[in-house]
């Protein structure tokens, strides 16, 4: 799986410890997505994930930090202190996990980059499961997906307003007296 | 309506049944006194008698939302066997069952079937809100979970935990049979609510 950069779109991509992260266009992820299922052989879409990085470099990071390869003993300084991280390229990423049916089961992950009010390409497509992943990341988190037959929300009351899993969503619950304390 | 009797504790019962083998009568039964007595003169009256095959064969609903359905599915199971009390058969249509046991927690987008599947259920009937969730919400204070199965349907018994043991559901559902034949009607009758 060196030939990255023969996908539609390729920018760059990064070696994980469980499977390469490619980064495609936006606009040319569905081409990717044909390119890595007939050419590459990623014929099982796992997850439609899209993840929101509102703050992302704000306020700094606790917590595990470490370097590219791991927590490293030879840097203390790394370890769990605040540090800034590296920025991100917009708000929103998504990411398309596929999986190989094949000896070795490869997996790899395409991910592109939006920010908020853009419009994803839809990939219902090129694999048909997705149709309910791209639901379920337009109802929790509010990415429109442009070509997808039945974007409604999924997990949420249809009449719902607003998109949960964001985090600029609050928690929501009721105010609760213990009254035995006080 | 505040002195009209709506808690099992305006009818003065306060029993703490347990499951002994041995355990003589409870004191709902020395409390109204009048058991002994039709136990020891073999009378029965009409009602009583209905109450009694009410309680024996009160048949539970398939309502299982989540993880307390576990502990309600081990009750039926060989150890904590609540075929005993007659009430191993779960019925899943509504109309032919007479409990339902709200176990776990309920969103609000399950709020209105929950509400369809309560009223389409025949007279008499009795809920059982299972699990810290139906009872109160539970851990989940959120925008999603329903605080309480009570905001929208009448609850009889409250088994608390999270989930409760199976010995413990056992134990509200022994504690709704004898308020039953203790005469306490049903949470909505109790209450004074729709049905």
């Amino acid at each position: 799986m060196t030939d990255w950069p023969r996908l539609p779109g390729y920018l760059s991509h990064r070696d994980g410890p469980e499977m390469p992260t490619v980064t495609i266009e936006t606009e040319r992820i569905r081409e990717a997505c044909e390119h890595a299922r007939d050419e590459l052989g990623f014929d099982l879409c796992v997850d439609v994930v899209a993840t929101d990085y509102l703050g992302w470099g704000g306020a700094g990071v606790s917590g595990y930090i470490g370097t590219a390869s791991g927590r490293d003993l030879m840097h203390p300084m790394t370890q769990g202190l605040q540090a800034l991280p590296e920025l991100k390229p917009k708000r929103f990423s998504i990411s398309y996990h596929l999986l190989a049916l094949r000896q070795g089961a490869p997996r790899a992950r395409l991910q592109c980059w939006v920010d908020d009010g853009e419009h994803v390409p839809s990939v219902v497509s090129v694999w048909p499961t997705c149709d309910w992943h791209e639901r379920e990341q337009y109802d929790l988190m509010g990415i429109v997906f442009d070509g997808h037959p039945n974007l409604v929300r999924l997990l949420m009351p249809e009449d719902w307003e607003g998109h949960p899993l964001r985090k600029d969503y609050p928690i929501g619950g009721e105010p609760v007296r213990f009254t035995d304390e006080e | 309506m505040a002195d009209e009797p709506t808690r099992l504790r305006d009818y003065g019962l306060q029993s703490e049944r347990l499951l002994w083998p041995t355990k003589g009568p409870s004191r709902f039964e020395e409390e109204l006194g009048l058991e002994e007595m039709e136990r020891a003169l073999g009378l029965t009256t009409l009602e009583k008698a209905v109450r009694w095959a009410q309680t024996k064969s009160m048949w539970p609903d398939t309502f299982g939302l989540a993880c307390c359905a576990i502990e309600m599915m081990s009750i039926v199971s060989a150890r904590y066997d609540i075929a005993r009390f007659g009430m191993e058969a779960f019925r899943s249509s509504p109309r032919q069952a007479d409990l339902l046991i709200v176990s776990g927690r309920v969103a609000h987008k399950m709020a209105p079937p929950l509400r369809q599947i309560y009223d389409q259920m025949l007279e008499p009937k009795w809920v059982i809100a299972m699990g810290a969730c139906a009872s109160s919400g539970g851990m989940f204070n959120n925008y999603t979970i329903l605080q309480g199965v009570d905001r929208i349907v009448p609850v009889d018994i409250y088994v608390p935990f999270c989930p409760p043991r199976p010995e413990a559901l056992m134990e509200g559902i022994i504690r709704l049979h004898e308020a039953h034949l203790a005469g306490v009607p049903p949470a909505y009758e109790r209450l004074g609510v729709a049905t």
